[in-house]
């Protein structure tokens, strides 16, 4: 079998580098949108649905997947790409109630919605999900929901009043234009039906595919997903191509029955407080005892070391080696990065005393005089003899570094 | 000369003479390998079928000797001899039959007699004359040359067991019990098949199965030609046939009735149930008809009424108030209109799994059972009465996709003053071209209250021709 190479994550960049233009806000942000990620549900990777967003005049986009977050990023990063705003969010299928999209309005909000989704995964097989209602309310602080209903309005309508006592965050229900023929009644139902609960209906296309030219491939996604022929599928398949993103003058035009519809989707992106952006890797705080800095903390334990592995006193050297070390370190606000691998290898030999560091970024920060110092590993660093070159990396590429530290420190 | 099969990678040998494994051709070879070393080799492509239907043959023939016969792999035949071997003059005297009677027809062949299958298959296939029949206290010491290979186990076993230096079943059978189970833990595992060998451990023959059809017998002393005899011999053989069917719990769906012609020639008349049934009457109605068709020629001496495919059926009981349940009225009706008609000519419809809606139903011959078919989702209700073909409409309607106003079917005029859309439904783009439109259909009513299912077929710019166009598919009430 020939292999496939040459694959690289594709990177959506616009306007070369240069700030793009502000995009004027559309009067409808789509948030009902399925990615690959939806494991064989969506068909449109996350730079086709921006492109097609943004030729379509959106400002905003945002991105539910079926109980997964895992494709936020690339979204987050296409449409910033694009000059457009992403919106994050995953979409919820509780076993005991109909299914939920929820977007964290700030960042503890995004950190709920995170633990409730390992909650869920945790216990079950890979792919498969397990809320019920009582935990997505337990998690459900700084989360705004909206209510999905299903084709069956009958069972959506029983659920709903346990679903909205549960979510005080839940204020609205999605509806979208099926063309299943009862259109009109349908909408006209679930508007009924959220008034009667104090909610408000929101428009979405609950999109899977970028453009109406995608429903082949997803149709066969679809016999992947049910282990079906495209022959025998029969009503396993979506009877019309009508899953696609739909622009902001087309999607008022449909709802042009209920405005409020529309309104609502540009009120619940703009109440949105939320970016990827602001998230930061954060190293554990146990490392350090109160009372110090961790630059101090690790000055501490790297003076400690250095004098337990030269007896007879710190050759100068290496002294000014340390130093140096030391100091370009707390210019790149890197002790914490220390200090967590210090503690994983002091657990490691605690378990085991022959254990050093053989992981990827201890490896790489094993060339510096302070890891050697500080009891991790028992290889003799390069630098005790030439020049240090992690030093010198970190100088002239501090962000690379950072980065491979950081995927090392997460192991 | 060699038989050959067909694989994945060029032909390889099946099968070899003697002549030609002396020149280097062995099963299993390539043949291009086999060429090389002798390139005056003979071909002759194998046909497994064949051979596997010749031993099928061979096996209810060799019942002559032995009531359990069954089927050995690809080219061997298991008798169980005990209690039929003095019949031929002992175990000896059996294999000279044995022998004598197949080379008559044309086949070499290895006979051996055990006391257990296992070891009777060693000796035939590994043992050191062609011919031989093991007394019970010697088969360990008749087996203990033989090599591993005999055990019949997968080759990696037998590879395995080689490479422990254990070539000989003697050998292994010397070793000790203990480590070899701990090695060895597979379902086929040399202890267990020199267990079965020496029979330390059962190891039943499986008969050819034999389970003849239900099937009633009359024969006349004298042969009538009186076309009036085969319904009158049916009268007399329903009611044995409905009793085999009874006390072996079977209804019929295929019945046959022979008539043996004194010529030699036999006139068959046939026919079939929808639902398994042993019901006399309605067996008999089925059958009387084509039973006076039978042409007696010199006249029939003898008829047979059989039940050529059965199927389990308990005792039912008939509808509580009176008659029997409506479905199987249906089934019988089913059966007396096939047998009139042909079967292929009544036809009972079929639900199919499609969001086309003249594609979600079709037919299939009743006598066939009915297919399984997913329930249709939820969807706007389809007309009762649908037209086998749209047929196109005039209609005003708001462009683009608006709700139709008034529309013109067979010149009368109607105006919409109820719509309800539209469904959309796309084309079925995996066995449709590319140019089919997709539609969208409307529910409509009419100033006078009837209600149409009128569709539009395509939309305006979809690049799959011009203007869209409107049909009316179906009728409501």
């Amino acid at each position: 079998m020939p292999e496939y190479t040459g694959f690289s994550r594709k990177k959506l960049v616009l306007g070369d580098g240069e700030a793009l233009p502000p995009i004027p806000p559309a009067p409808f942000v789509e948030l009902g949108v399925s990615s690959p990620f939806s494991f064989l549900r969506g068909a449109s990777d996350a730079i086709e649905l921006v492109l097609t967003a943004l030729e379509m005049g959106m400002d905003s986009i945002g991105i539910a997947d079926r109980n997964t977050l895992a494709g936020v990023v690339r979204l987050h990063s296409a449409a910033k790409g694009a000059g457009m705003r992403p919106l994050i969010g995953c979409r919820i299928d509780p076993v005991d109630a109909p299914s939920l999209l929820a977007y964290p309005i700030d960042r503890e909000g995004y950190g709920r919605l995170s633990r409730m989704l390992s909650l869920g995964k945790m216990r079950c097989e890979k792919g498969e999900c397990d809320l019920t209602l009582s935990e997505v309310a337990l998690h459900g602080e700084g989360i705004a929901f909206i209510a999905m209903p299903a084709a069956d309005l009958d069972a959506f309508e029983a659920a709903l009043p346990a679903m909205a006592a549960a979510l005080p965050g839940m204020k609205h229900i999605a509806a979208a234009h099926l063309y299943r023929g009862d259109d009109l009644a349908r909408i006209e139902r679930l508007d009924r039906l959220a008034r009667a609960h104090g909610l408000t209906i929101l428009a979405t296309n609950d999109v899977h595919y970028a453009t109406p030219d995608r429903r082949p491939l997803q149709d066969v996604m679809s016999c992947i997903r049910e282990k079906v022929t495209l022959a025998t599928a029969g009503y396993r398949l979506n009877p019309n191509a009508e899953r696609h993103l739909k622009s902001p003058a087309e999607m008022v035009r449909l709802f042009e029955r209920w405005p409020h519809a529309i309104a609502a989707t540009r009120a619940f992106a703009d109440a949105i407080d939320f970016s990827l952006d602001e998230l930061r890797y954060e190293y554990p705080r146990e490392s350090v005892p109160g009372g110090r800095t961790p630059q101090q903390q690790l000055a501490h334990l790297t003076w400690i070391g250095a004098s337990k592995r030269w007896k007879e006193g710190v050759p100068p050297r290496i002294l000014k080696q340390l130093k140096h070390e030391l100091a370009l370190i707390e210019k790149l606000d890197f002790a914490r990065y220390f200090l967590t691998v210090h503690d994983i290898v002091a657990f490691a030999r605690s378990l085991d005393p022959r254990s050093c560091a053989r992981d990827a970024a201890a490896r790489r920060t094993a060339r510096s005089v302070i890891a050697w110092a500080l009891p991790r590993s028992t290889r003799r660093p390069a630098t005790c003899c030439s020049n240090a070159s992690f030093p010198r990396s970190g100088k002239s590429r501090p962000t690379s570094t950072s980065i491979s530290s950081m995927s090392g420190a997460r192991k | 000369m060699a038989l050959v099969v067909e694989e994945a990678h060029g032909q390889r040998i099946a099968a070899a003479t003697e002549a030609a494994q002396l020149l280097g051709a062995r099963p299993g070879m390539r043949l291009t390998d086999a060429r090389a070393l002798d390139p005056g080799l003979q071909v002759v492509v194998a046909d497994p079928a064949g051979d596997a239907a010749l031993l099928e043959r061979l096996a209810r023939w060799a019942s002559r000797w032995s009531p359990l016969v069954e089927i050995d792999g690809a080219d061997g035949l298991r008798l169980d001899a005990s209690g039929a071997a003095h019949l031929f003059g002992g175990e000896n005297g059996l294999i000279a039959d044995i022998q004598r009677r197949l080379s008559s027809l044309g086949l070499s062949s290895r006979v051996a007699i055990a006391c257990t299958p296992g070891a009777a298959w060693a000796l035939a296939h590994h043992g050191a004359s062609a011919a031989q029949s093991c007394p019970v206290d010697a088969t360990a010491a008749r087996l203990a040359p033989l090599p591993v290979a005999a055990l019949r186990l997968p080759p990696e076993v037998t590879r395995t067991l080689e490479r422990l230096g254990l070539k000989r079943i003697g050998t292994l059978a010397g070793v000790e019990r203990r480590p070899l189970a701990r090695r060895f833990r597979e379902a086929d595992n040399p202890l267990d098949a020199l267990d079965r060998m020496l029979g330390r451990k059962a190891e039943p023959l499986t008969a050819i199965p034999d389970d003849p059809p239900p099937r009633a017998l009359l024969r006349l002393a004298e042969p009538v030609s009186d076309p009036a005899a085969a319904p009158q011999a049916l009268d007399l053989l329903v009611p044995g046939l409905v009793k085999q069917l009874e006390a072996r719990k079977l209804g019929a769906r295929r019945l046959l009735l022979a008539g043996y012609r004194v010529d030699g020639e036999v006139a068959v008349a046939v026919a079939a149930t929808a639902l398994a049934t042993r019901e006399a009457k309605h067996l008999h109605r089925l059958l009387a008809d084509k039973a006076g068709t039978l042409d007696p020629g010199f006249g029939f001496d003898g008829f047979a009424l059989e039940a050529a495919w059965c199927e389990p059926l308990g005792a039912g009981q008939d509808g509580l108030i009176g008659g029997p349940p409506p479905a199987l009225e249906v089934a019988r009706l089913v059966d007396r209109l096939s047998v009139k008609l042909g079967p292929e000519r009544v036809r009972r419809p079929q639900p199919r799994a499609s969001h086309l809606p003249e594609r979600a139903s079709g037919w299939r011959p009743a006598l066939e059972p009915a297919a399984e078919c997913m329930a249709p989702p939820p969807t706007a209700p389809r007309p009762p009465r649908m037209l086998d073909r749209p047929e196109a409409i005039a209609v005003i309607y708001a462009t683009p996709e608006g709700l139709p106003r008034r529309f013109v079917w067979r010149r009368a005029v109607h105006d919409v003053t109820r719509a309800e859309g539209p469904e959309r439904i796309a084309p079925e783009w995996w066995r449709e071209r590319s140019t089919a439109r997709l539609r969208d259909y409307y529910r409509v009513e009419d100033r006078e209250g009837r209600r149409y299912w009128i569709y539009r077929e395509g939309l305006h710019g979809d690049g799959r021709g011009g203007d869209p166009v409107w049909y009316l598919h179906g009728l409501f009430g």
